[in-house]
């Protein structure tokens, strides 16, 4: 009866999540039809997106898909595993140094991009195990130090190219098949961003997951919950690196060109952007992100190369569009536009009169636990107390919990 | 000897510099609990500033440099603002405040001042030690990089608005229980890094021309050597800064330029990595 | 959140598609009567290497007009698209793909070297005829069938200036180059390999970065080096700086001071001033067109140097030079390409030209993309901002270029 009951209130949307016959740990989704309907359509176009596109856009299109991939893998350390990564970039530039070594020195295409998210995932597990010690503040610092290590390790050392890096570097392809024209790459970055997608949801709804949300909220918490504390953040770090890596991989066959300064700490800070612009922890922010900034730079360089605009319009115009974004978002939404508009949609609901509860979670967020930028936050604060030289204002809630 | 003699003398300037941007990092942390991302901007703002003041207003060398250092003073309080003005942001949600103001200030400097590098002369001429030609402007880094130095610990041990910045920096509850506005002290915090940066930037950029994307650089070697005090020294810092300065000469001047960065950053890391494990221990 | 954000992750791929406008600068307007050719140009028009693509611009847009107010060629119009490439390889690579998309007949290459070695592979494979701008050796060693080069290679110009070393009873120097810019590292290495022929040794090696801007050890080291000249192969900011730390040392009068051809422009003699008086640097002859004496390649430079002066004042820089004699070099394969103006027409064109330009005598061969020997080189000095020759260089006029 009870089992008959709880499939019932599924079908009802809008009341599910008050139902108490409700089967306990698994929250009802009204209106999933709909959603999937609406995320099939938007797979559809951007899949027949590239038939459309100029070769200039198809650049656009193919560099968005893979910083999107990045993105993802950000989003999933800084928003669930609670670390802020201001190096990202490193992995995406030994993922790509790594398939054009490889390639320049015989391996297959298709093998050396496999190995590109292997060795990023391997570097990162090794410089994980010291520099996931610290906290913060310092992390940020240390992963943004690491970059530039790395970077200057790469300009000095001949086989990997020094300072002049990598050109000609052969086409993408398995067997006979080569992958030629950007069209071929926008496909395949379209399936490979699907793909990280559908991977990474899985992984958040899994219990590796559930611990990792754990984990955001308070690591003190987690760890006497009995989460492998340092593990799961070692784990998250190499994935976060892979699946930068294997985008590097993809990025350096399409562009055939691969020297330090391809990878900035600007496109670091960029990744950081894409990720905390829709929301921390969110994977479809950081996919919304990616290609929401994406074409703003695109939109910002049209407008920076009018005639009558000095030369360098463009590269300043999208300096203060990053920079007025991250600020203003951590500023005044420091949880992103998503859980903004999350409430605004809320709100409007609850006006509307449905008189439902309030607007159960989005893929990949927990019901009941606060915002991950609050739950940074809070590790930070706890994290911080360990050292109790160090000053800084705990938020108020940390305050009533003692 | 000359050459050691060169190396040393110059490391010790820009660890000067370097030591002034430290300090800046330490005054702001303290006080807020806030790392500023936009220490080596407000250097490279000071610089512009006083090249502006210098070359296009044609203002006389002392006065240029001190407007620069006021402009950056102020710039560094509008930052302050942004980063911690708002109740309850997060010292995490702070630091990536200062990124983006970094980011965005590059667009001000770039619509202001070009893309190129700048620089302007500073004090002319060089002076003979044990054989080695040293730009006087090497003396001068040293000399007032030293002088505020003493007046930042004079300051913060004398002075009442300095005690004041000192008690939010030990216990910031205990500071308002007493009266003291925390948030005003963080802002003072702010505009002293700003005017330390400055300082910094207008010092070095005689030596070191200085582009909209040199803050980077500057932020990186001013926080490795702030880490040496565990962010929390000022002595410790300027030893930093010190070692930095002439351990990055050395190493140019008997190896090569390339591998400076390494040496500072790997510095840096290897410190704070061993301070973590040491706090560790004592929790 | 699905249904919103698969909303808004359609609404962004149609703003993509949307934001599909032309980012371009068109330098001259095509005529109504008859369609006008094609043809595109990369040049960092801001970056670090902004000077160079300022003169680029300069001397691709005089050609055009001049070709273009005397009828164009077979009546049709030449429409020159330039795309910035902001100094970055990586850019230039995304500019070549979008000129390719607009359907160019052919590509005058981007000056910056890495931007040269990044996309004349691309065009080959696409088999464009690539003009580079990039004095990058490699492009034509091994002689690529679409890649011709405009500016002397560097084995030219060492050859040159160890001509000019030997007249002036210089043997031992001291020789500075960034290493991670391949022009200026192979222009070390053409060093070493002509030196011994002209009884030169190479006594110091310094090497820096285009990034570096203290160059004080540098100069200390060549001070007690005991050379007598220090030969600096280095672009952008850095000579500016170099040579004004080597002034300020008081070095300009123990030593002389050899910079590369690609500082024979008045963005490098302004911002160094006074530090620059008496600096030598091997350069296109169009550099010091007033003081040569009437011949054949004076009327040529003319046809450049007097526009440029109505036009842009002062006179044309090396790559002003450059560029237009790139452009005259398309022009004439074009004309032998009429009326269809196929890539591989106008590349069988180019494969047997012989044209005096502004740069000096071609005579390109299908064994030979480069075409120009040292007698098309010019050493000059620098006096108060302006370039003269030196006193060896007018003894060197019976062998100028026709």
């Amino acid at each position: 009866m009870r089992a008959l009951s709880s499939r019932r209130a599924a079908a009802r949307p809008g009341t599910a999540a008050a139902q108490p016959g409700a089967a306990p740990g698994r929250r009802v989704d009204p209106g999933a039809a709909a959603r999937a309907a609406a995320v099939i359509a938007a797979a559809a176009v951007s899949l027949a997106l590239p038939l459309w596109l100029s070769a200039a856009n198809l650049t656009v299109y193919i560099l968005t898909g893979l910083y999107a991939v990045t993105a993802i893998g950000l989003s999933l350390l800084m928003g669930y595993a609670g670390q802020v990564s201001l190096g990202q970039a490193v992995f995406f530039a030994i993922g790509a140094y790594t398939a054009a070594v490889l390639s320049l020195h015989g391996t297959p295409a298709a093998a050396a991009l496999v190995a590109a998210p292997v060795l990023a995932a391997a570097v990162a597990a090794a410089v994980g195990v010291p520099i996931l010690r610290l906290r913060g503040h310092h992390l940020a610092f240390a992963t943004l130090a690491f970059q530039l290590i790395v970077l200057s390790v790469i300009s000095n050392t001949a086989f990997l190219g020094g300072g002049l890096g990598f050109t000609a570097i052969p086409a993408l392809g398995i067997g006979g098949a080569a992958l030629t024209s950007a069209r071929d790459y926008a496909w395949l970055v379209w399936a490979v961003t699907a793909a990280v997608l559908v991977l990474t949801l899985n992984i958040i709804r899994s219990r590796p997951g559930r611990a990792l949300r754990a984990l955001a909220t308070s690591e003190a918490a987690a760890e006497s919950a009995g989460v492998p504390v340092v593990r799961y953040k070692l784990a998250t770090f190499a994935l976060s690196a892979a699946y930068a890596g294997f985008a590097g991989g993809i990025y350096v066959f399409f562009i055939g060109y691969a020297s330090p300064d391809a990878f900035p700490v600007s496109l670091s800070v960029e990744l950081v952007v894409m990720v905390v612009i829709f929301g921390l922890g969110s994977v479809w922010g950081a996919l919304l992100g990616a290609v929401g900034i994406s074409v703003l730079v695109q939109v910002l360089t049209n407008v920076g190369t009018l005639p009558g605009m000095p030369q360098y319009m463009p590269t300043l115009l999208s300096y203060a569009a990053y920079g007025v974004i991250l600020v203003v978002i951590m500023v005044f939404l420091p949880e992103g536009l998503l859980p903004a508009l999350r409430a605004l949609w809320a709100a409007a609901r609850r006006r509307g009169g449905t008189g439902g509860p309030r607007e159960p979670a989005g893929p990949g967020r927990p019901a009941a636990a606060p915002p991950p930028a609050v739950a940074l936050a809070r590790s930070l604060v706890s994290s911080l107390r360990l050292s109790p030289a160090k000053g800084g204002k705990p938020p108020p809630e940390q305050t009533r919990r003692q | 000897m000359s050459a050691f003699v060169e190396y040393l003398v110059s490391g010790i300037a820009l660890g000067c510099g370097y030591a002034l941007l430290a300090s800046g990092f330490v005054a702001i942390f303290r006080v807020t609990g806030v790392i500023n991302f936009t220490q080596g901007t407000l250097a490279v703002l000071g610089g512009f500033v006083a090249y502006s003041a210098l070359v296009s207003a044609r203002l006389p060398q002392g006065l240029a440099e001190a407007l620069g250092v006021l402009a950056a003073g102020l710039a560094g309080l509008a930052f302050g603002g942004a980063a911690i003005g708002r109740r309850g942001t997060p010292p995490l949600a702070s630091l990536v405040i200062t990124l983006g103001l970094a980011v965005a200030a590059y667009a001000a400097e770039i619509a202001v001042w070009g893309d190129q590098p700048l620089s302007y002369s500073g004090l002319p001429g060089d002076f003979v030690l044990a054989g080695a030609h040293l730009l006087r402007q090497y003396l001068l880094v040293t000399g007032i990089a030293l002088v505020a130095m003493l007046a930042l610990g004079a300051f913060f041990a004398r002075s009442y608005v300095g005690k004041g910045m000192t008690a939010c920096a030990s216990n910031r509850f205990a500071a308002r229980v007493v009266g003291i506005d925390v948030r005003r002290m963080g802002l003072l915090a702010f505009a002293l890094g700003g005017l330390l940066g400055g300082l910094a930037g207008v010092l070095l950029i005689p030596i070191q021309p200085l582009s909209f994307s040199s803050d980077v650089d500057l932020a990186i070697s001013g926080f490795a050597a702030a880490i040496f005090g565990g962010l929390r020294s000022f002595e410790m810092a300027l030893a930093g800064g010190l070692v930095l300065g002439v351990a990055e000469a050395l190493v140019a001047g008997y190896a090569q330029a390339s591998y400076q960065t390494v040496v500072a950053l790997g510095l840096m890391l290897v410190l704070m990595i061993w301070q973590a494990r040491r706090r560790a221990e004592l929790a | 959140m699905r249904s919103r954000a698969g909303a808004l992750l359609a609404a962004a791929a149609i703003c993509v598609a949307a934001a599909a406008c032309s980012s371009t600068t068109h330098s001259s307007t095509p005529s109504s009567s008859s369609a006008p050719i094609k043809v595109g140009m990369i040049a960092p028009l801001t970056g670090a290497f902004a000077p160079l693509g300022q003169g680029d611009e300069q001397g691709a847009d005089i050609a055009v007009s001049q070709l273009n107010s005397s009828g164009g060629i077979d009546g049709h119009k030449v429409d020159l698209i330039i795309k910035d490439d902001k100094t970055d390889p990586t850019q230039s690579v995304i500019d070549f793909q979008a000129l390719q998309g607009e359907g160019v007949a052919a590509v005058l290459g981007s000056s910056v070297s890495d931007s040269a070695r990044a996309v004349a592979p691309k065009a080959e494979q696409a088999q464009i005829p690539y003009i580079s701008l990039s004095p990058v050796d490699q492009t034509v060693n091994p002689v690529e069938p679409y890649v011709f080069l405009v500016p002397a290679v560097t084995t030219v110009y060492a050859t040159r200036l160890m001509q000019w070393f030997k007249a002036e009873g210089i043997t031992r120097i001291a020789v500075g180059y960034d290493n991670t810019d391949i022009y200026t590292t192979n222009g070390y290495h053409s060093t070493l390999s002509e030196a011994p022929a002209y009884g030169v040794k190479v006594v110091d090696t310094e090497v820096f970065q285009t990034t570096t801007t203290n160059f004080s050890t540098i100069v200390s080291h060549v001070a007690g080096s005991g050379a007598q000249a220090f030969l600096v192969w280095a672009t952008g900011p850095a000579p500016v700086i170099l040579t004004k730390t080597f002034a300020g040392a008081g070095l300009a009068s123990k030593m002389k001071l050899v910079m590369t051809p690609s500082d024979a422009t008045t963005l490098y003699t302004q911002p160094a001033g006074s530090a620059a008086n008496g600096v030598v640097m091997a350069a296109a002859l169009g550099v010091i067109a007033p003081a040569l004496p009437a011949s054949p390649i004076k009327t040529e430079i003319d046809n450049l140097a007097t526009p440029f002066a109505a036009k842009y004042g002062g006179q044309p820089s090396e790559f002003a030079a450059d560029a237009y004699s790139g452009a005259e070099l398309l022009f004439a394969a074009l004309k032998q390409a009429a009326p269809g103006f196929s890539h591989a027409a106008i590349q069988a064109a180019l494969n047997h030209l012989s044209l005096l330009t502004p740069d000096g005598k071609y005579n390109y061969t299908p064994t030979d993309h480069s075409g120009l020997s040292p007698d098309d080189v010019a050493m000059v000095v620098v006096r108060s901002g302006t370039f003269q020759p030196t006193s060896w260089e007018k003894t060197q006029y019976g062998t100028l270029p026709s």
